[in-house]
């Protein structure tokens, strides 16, 4: 539901897609996730167009391999695997390595999945620097779940880098995950604008067809 | 998992020279034409299912029953596999003939299912019944494994029925002409509507190979129906018999099959891959056999008997169908007749049969594969803890251009070389359909929906990426590039896939006016195991499931998993 809400709000593939597995990632840790989303989609009940949206490069700034973004947490959607891939293109902590720099007003759940998939697919660790403390994507998640403070509005800056780890993490069991009513109905209508109506050749031609199913 | 290239299993005796047989590569095996002329084989999910049936000797009981004299109600059949009782729960009630139709929109059946972990209560049965009923309307947990639902074949179930309850077995030929007293119209697993995921389902070690659940469904569902004919007839007359051993086996589960299962070869890369590689591995180790045993050469010519019956019996309306199926049968006949003037080589007599085919039809090739493999069990059947693979797809953004255009050139090759301002190769599109949400196929110069097409159009985002890649330095990072070119991500992840993942990828246009859906239809439910493939358009085919496979009663009994080709029995008294 997740992947086809993305699609029909407007989004590429490839966002879609990883949205889903953030959302597989954050959700056990973070009840509130996808309702989070659901609220981030709404921004864009507006966007009309043929092409699919993706990150705009003009609003990164690069200094050699550190990577600067300044973003509404809602936006951070299009930004989210850009800023992963950006992070994982590193071999090892060290001076040289890529990092991100993030200045947002609050961290969102959905990003926080996002990294979450990275380390679990890289087998990497991300540390998250923020106001001299230091945290992992999952601990983050969870002191935002403890504190419900996600949405303090102060803008923040969230420092980002990558190292190895010697212990695998692992994709938590999927679970039911939950969603208020307003939510649902948000992500419901956005999944329905990806469905294109049935042709009636299409429809002739489909698996039964033509048959006579009294037979 | 294993890893593309050459095997030298120890198949061979010290003094005969040692051969090197390399896999069949993607560019040969992953063609659309070549994917449409699959059969099923031991690898097969159903036969992997039987074997470990017929291995642990798995007892079907009734555990709850409450049916009218109609056959209206309940029945739950239990069987223990891996140690862990699993129940079908099925529910059937009157339907309108109005009503009955096989589309994937019905909304009412003749009968119910889901396959449930453990014994049920009268709680859970009572708890269900509604839920089941509505299918994907319901609601469900996590003890819920499987969903589906089935029609009877009419005629054929009340002929069954009325024969059984005079005494008599059924007409024959009416049996053996439909093949099945049900046919499904959906079977959904994996978490859809709230029921068990995957990931619950992989914990459980009997359904670790792909579809287990999926296919123990089938295999429950075909017992129903047989039961619940028998029963009717009981209620119908004192007299009544059970149908004919013989005949229960011939028995499947029919089902017809549309565009809703093509996509799923294209969005699974990693897992398509370890199919295949499965099947060419088992290819492979079987041409690397050195010697046949004496129980092999019977086995063989038991088969190739078998098989002719079957081609034989292969009969459907389909015109492209059945010119295939004539040619088959000419080149199976020709292939018999060389074994007479020109016996095996008595030294690699499989990798001898392999090449008597290389020059025949895709057909008649892939109908010897599956020959093959069914004839080395011994080196073949540990491939089934193969077929799962746990990876997904991902980047690895430290590569360079230049390595990236490499990868393109080794495996896609084939996408640079179609003209895309021809308008025939790309005239379909995949799109999901607002009426059913499942995939169909669209004409994009003629039918909107185009902007909002399933991401198949592999030849256009290769030729975009290739294009892009020209302008840039080879040694920059795609890091790099992708943030200058965001709209090839999702193809530079596909390619990096790939190339780990070799048999991942189609290697045809997928969305030229030419391409025939069934092709991939065909190749996942030769995997599934199903057989006599009966097209109703390029778009959709007719299967039996579990035709001629073992009944409970059979693997009670001992039998074995020896079905491949299934052919009709005698009639029956």
């Amino acid at each position: 539901m997740t992947r086809k809400a993305m699609l029909g709000c407007g989004f590429a593939h490839d966002i879609a897609e990883d949205t889903g597995w953030a959302m597989v990632m954050a959700s056990p840790y973070q009840q509130g996730a996808l309702s989070q989303l659901a609220s981030y989609l709404s921004n864009y009940t507006d966007y009309h167009s043929e092409a699919p949206m993706r990150p705009d490069s003009s609003r990164i700034m690069l200094d050699g391999n550190q990577l600067y973004l300044d973003a509404q947490p809602h936006e951070m959607l299009v930004f989210n695997g850009m800023i992963c891939d950006w992070l994982t293109a590193s071999e090892g902590v060290n001076s040289d390595a890529p990092a991100v720099t993030l200045r947002l007003s609050y961290m969102p759940f959905v990003f926080l999945g996002h990294l979450l998939w990275a380390e679990c697919q890289y087998q990497k660790q991300i540390e998250i620097g923020h106001n001299g403390h230091y945290f992992s994507p999952k601990e983050m998640l969870e002191a935002l779940a403890d504190s419900h403070n996600d949405r303090c509005g102060e803008l923040g800056e969230y420092r980002l880098k990558i190292k190895s780890r010697a212990e695998a993490p692992t994709s938590p069991k999927a679970e039911s995950i939950e969603i208020d009513e307003t939510g649902w109905h948000i992500l419901s209508e956005f999944a329905a604008r990806s469905y294109v109506p049935e042709s009636d050749a299409s429809r002739l031609a489909g698996a039964g067809a033509g048959l006579t199913d009294n037979d | 998992m294993i890893e593309t290239g050459t095997d030298t299993m120890g198949h061979m005796p010290r003094d005969l020279p040692e051969i090197k047989v390399e896999m069949r590569p993607a560019s040969t095996v992953m063609r659309l034409s070549r994917l449409g002329a699959f059969f099923p084989h031991r690898l097969s999910f159903m036969r992997i299912l039987m074997r470990r049936l017929c291995a642990e000797k798995s007892e079907v009981r009734i555990t709850s029953q409450s049916l009218d004299h109609n056959g209206y109600g309940h029945m739950v059949l239990t069987l223990n596999v891996g140690g862990m009782d699993v129940s079908l729960i099925a529910f059937s009630r009157a339907l309108d003939a109005a009503d009955r139709t096989d589309r994937v929109i019905a909304t009412k059946w003749d009968a119910s299912f889901c396959l449930f972990e453990g014994i049920p209560s009268q709680q859970d049965i009572d708890g269900l019944a509604d839920h089941v009923s509505q299918q994907e309307a319901g609601r469900y947990s996590e003890k819920v494994l499987c969903l589906s639902r089935a029609n009877k074949s009419v005629r054929l179930f009340a002929h069954v029925v009325e024969a059984l309850a005079a005494g008599k077995q059924p007409d024959h030929d009416m049996l053996i002409g439909t093949g099945y007293l049900m046919r499904t119209t959906a079977v959904y697993g994996n978490g859809k509507f709230g029921i068990a995921d995957r990931g619950v389902i992989s914990g459980y070690e009997a359904f670790q190979p792909p579809f287990q659940i999926e296919m123990l469904a089938v295999f429950l569902i075909r017992e129903y129906s047989v039961l619940l004919a028998e029963w009717c007839a009981s209620e119908t007359s004192s007299e009544a018999i059970k149908l004919a051993p013989a005949y229960r086996r011939y028995l499947g589960i029919g089902n017809s099959t549309g565009l809703g299962m093509a996509p799923f070869l294209v969005n699974h890369p990693c897992l398509v891959h370890s199919w295949m590689m499965v099947r060419e591995t088992a290819l492979m180790r079987c041409r690397q056999v050195a010697k046949m045993t004496a129980a092999q050469q019977r086995e063989f010519e038991r088969l190739l008997t078998r098989i002719k019956t079957h081609l034989q019996e292969w009969q459907v309306e389909d015109q492209d169908q059945t010119r295939r199926t004539q040619h088959l049968r000419g080149e199976f006949d020709s292939f018999l007749a060389g074994l007479h003037t020109k016996p095996l080589a008595e030294t690699y007599p499989l990798e001898d049969i392999y090449g008597r085919v290389a020059g025949c039809s895709e057909d008649m090739q892939e109908l010897m594969v599956s020959i093959l493999i069914e004839l080395c069990a011994d080196e073949v059947d540990g491939l089934a803890h193969c077929l799962s693979n746990p990876f997904e797809p991902r980047l690895d953004t430290a590569m360079t251009v230049a390595e990236l255009a490499a990868l393109i050139d080794t495996h896609y090759g084939w996408a640079l070389e179609i003209d895309l301002d021809a308008a025939e190769n790309e005239a379909q599109f995949w799109y999901v359909s607002a009426e059913k949400l499942e995939p169909r196929l669209g004409l994009r110069f003629d039918e909107p929906g185009a902007d909002k097409e399933m991401p198949f159009h592999m030849v256009r985002y290769i030729q975009h990426l290739s294009a892009h890649i020209q302008h840039v330095d080879g040694d920059m990072s795609l890091a790099r590039f992708m943030l200058k070119y965001p709209q090839t991500r999702f193809i530079i992840r596909r390619i990096q896939t790939i190339s780990r993942f070799v048999y991942g990828e189609i290697r045809d246009n997928l969305v030229a006016g030419t391409t025939r859906p069934i092709d991939l239809l065909r190749c996942k439910l030769s995997f599934f195991g199903a057989s006599k493939f009966d097209p109703k358009s390029d778009r959709w085919t007719r299967v039996t499931l579990f035709q001629g496979a073992p009944t409970p009663a059979d693997i009670i009994s001992g039998s074995e998993d020896d079905w491949l080709f299934a052919t009709s029995p005698p009639p029956q008294s």
